[in-house]
């Protein structure tokens, strides 16, 4: 009884063992008399089995059968029966036109086949309880959606956000608002951008589009570079070393920066505080205007005398050269428009009623 | 690549009598077994699974190799066993580290002694 149980313990290692030392161990089995001494050799014959099964699978190897192939276990066809062909077509054709059915019932959302619905037909009792009286008196989304579509500042936000293609690329849902997950996003998305994969962003690459018959200087096409990357608060706020470009630093500390462009701390970037400044648009037109020699600056005494608009730039310019130096920079034409915006602001305020209504 | 005596260091105790019963001739498994109980005064028994197990490992490892043939008329189940070149190298070394195991286990419990008063 114990030798046989032995034997069936050496039946159950691995093949490869079992081929190789099933005899001798039973030799040894057999040349042990006691019996004390045979339950031994069944405790170590567990522990064997348990070793090559769980520590040896190196020394496994794939199960050769020394039987010949037909009298091997393979599986068989219950029956010899094949459905016939025309069958077959039929059954094909049957599950495509059912398939075809279920995809044009989904595809239609029940308005053609009003009878095919998935789910309950009628509101009803339901497994998930809605207290209906938290849903009064709060808007619906689609009464949000459009309230936001009433909002004056989306169709120009539209087109600075298409114009701005940090800013396109950043908004990946296109709300045009910069959520949070879209700011942690930011390094991944502008890393996109850089189509010759030189590691940083130019100006081309942020959005900058060259004048089409530009035939000036190089310099001053490097000086409109910097002013797109200026003038527009974002670029503006990531280029922290003003070099007109993103470098890979940059790139890299993109989130952060944006975050501190978030004036209202809701964690997100509204298209009040991506757009840039009325004085920083009205200031750059101004430069484009009047800095004929590029030198960045506008020459008060060299305004010219043909433009219409003369006198009224010239008291703005005037007003603006807060150190009566003659010329006017950029930062005090900014700083003009920008003081002259806030009093019309205080004025809109303070008397609506004389201000002239549209 | 050669496998490196030092890999194959320190050796289990059941490697180690296997090891050293065929240092002295070639045996088969019993035989083994028998001389492993000698060796150590009946301390360690090894069974078949274990020594088998371990023959298996050491002759994938080339320190042990069977013998060709049946050298064995009485009983053809009987394989014969015995250290290759490598194996031999390995206990050599493995008997050395125990030496030094045991030279500076003494030098360090010498101190240790009681004195005699």
């Amino acid at each position: 009884m114990v030798r046989w149980l032995y034997i069936q313990l050496l039946l159950a290692h691995p093949a490869e063992f079992r081929q190789r030392f099933a005899d001798e161990m039973l030799d040894a089995f057999d040349l042990s008399r006691a019996l004390r001494e045979h339950f031994r050799l069944l405790l170590d014959g567990l522990l064997s089995l348990a070793r090559q099964w769980v520590l040896r699978p190196e020394f496994r190897q794939p199960w050769q059968p020394a039987t010949p192939a037909y009298e091997l276990l393979t599986f068989q066809q219950i029956e010899p029966y094949k459905p016939r062909g025309i069958a077959l077509t039929e059954g094909g054709l049957v599950a495509l036109l059912l398939l075809f059915g279920v995809v044009n019932a989904i595809n239609h959302g029940g308005r053609k086949v009003r009878t095919i619905l998935i789910g309950m037909s009628r509101p009803g009792f339901g497994l998930i309880k809605i207290d209906r009286a938290d849903l009064e008196g709060k808007p619906l989304i689609a009464a949000e959606a459009a309230k936001d579509e009433d909002d004056p500042l989306r169709p120009f936000a539209r087109s600075y956000f298409r114009f701005v293609h940090v800013l396109a690329a950043l908004d990946a849902d296109g709300d045009f608002t910069i959520s949070p997950a879209e700011i942690a996003a930011a390094p991944d998305v502008l890393r996109k951008l850089d189509r010759n994969h030189d590691g940083k962003l130019s100006a081309e690459e942020c959005g900058f589009l060259p004048p089409g018959d530009f035939d000036g200087p190089p310099s001053m096409l490097a000086r409109y570079r910097r002013d797109f990357m200026r003038d527009n608060p974002a670029l503006a706020a990531l280029d922290a070393d003003r070099d007109g470009e993103l470098s890979a630093a940059e790139i890299a500390n993109s989130a952060a920066v944006l975050m501190s462009l978030d004036i209202d701390h809701n964690g997100s970037l509204s298209p009040y505080e991506v757009l840039p400044h009325p004085a920083v648009s009205e200031a750059a037109g101004l430069m484009g205007r009047f800095d004929n020699n590029d030198g960045g600056v506008i020459a008060i005494q060299s305004l010219p005398k043909d433009d219409p608009d003369v006198e009224s730039i010239k008291r703005l310019l005037v007003a603006a050269d807060r150190n009566h130096d003659g010329v006017v920079t950029r930062g005090e034409l900014i700083v003009e428009l920008a003081s002259i915006g806030e009093a019309e602001r205080k004025l809109d305020e303070a008397l609506p009623s004389l201000r002239p209504q549209p | 690549m050669k496998p490196a005596i030092y890999d194959f260091l320190p050796l289990a105790p059941a490697t180690l009598h296997i090891l050293l019963s065929l240092a002295g001739e070639k045996m088969y498994g019993y035989a083994i077994m028998q001389e492993v109980a000698r060796q150590s005064e009946g301390r360690f028994k090894l069974g078949p699974g274990t020594l088998y197990d371990n023959l298996q490992r050491l002759m994938k490892q080339g320190l042990v190799e069977e013998v060709a043939g049946r050298l064995c008329v009485d009983n053809p189940r009987r394989r014969y066993y015995r250290l290759s070149g490598l194996g031999r190298g390995v206990l050599t070394a493995e008997i050395g580290r125990l030496r030094e195991v045991v030279d500076q286990a003494a030098a360090y419990l010498k101190p240790l002694r009681p004195r005699r008063t």
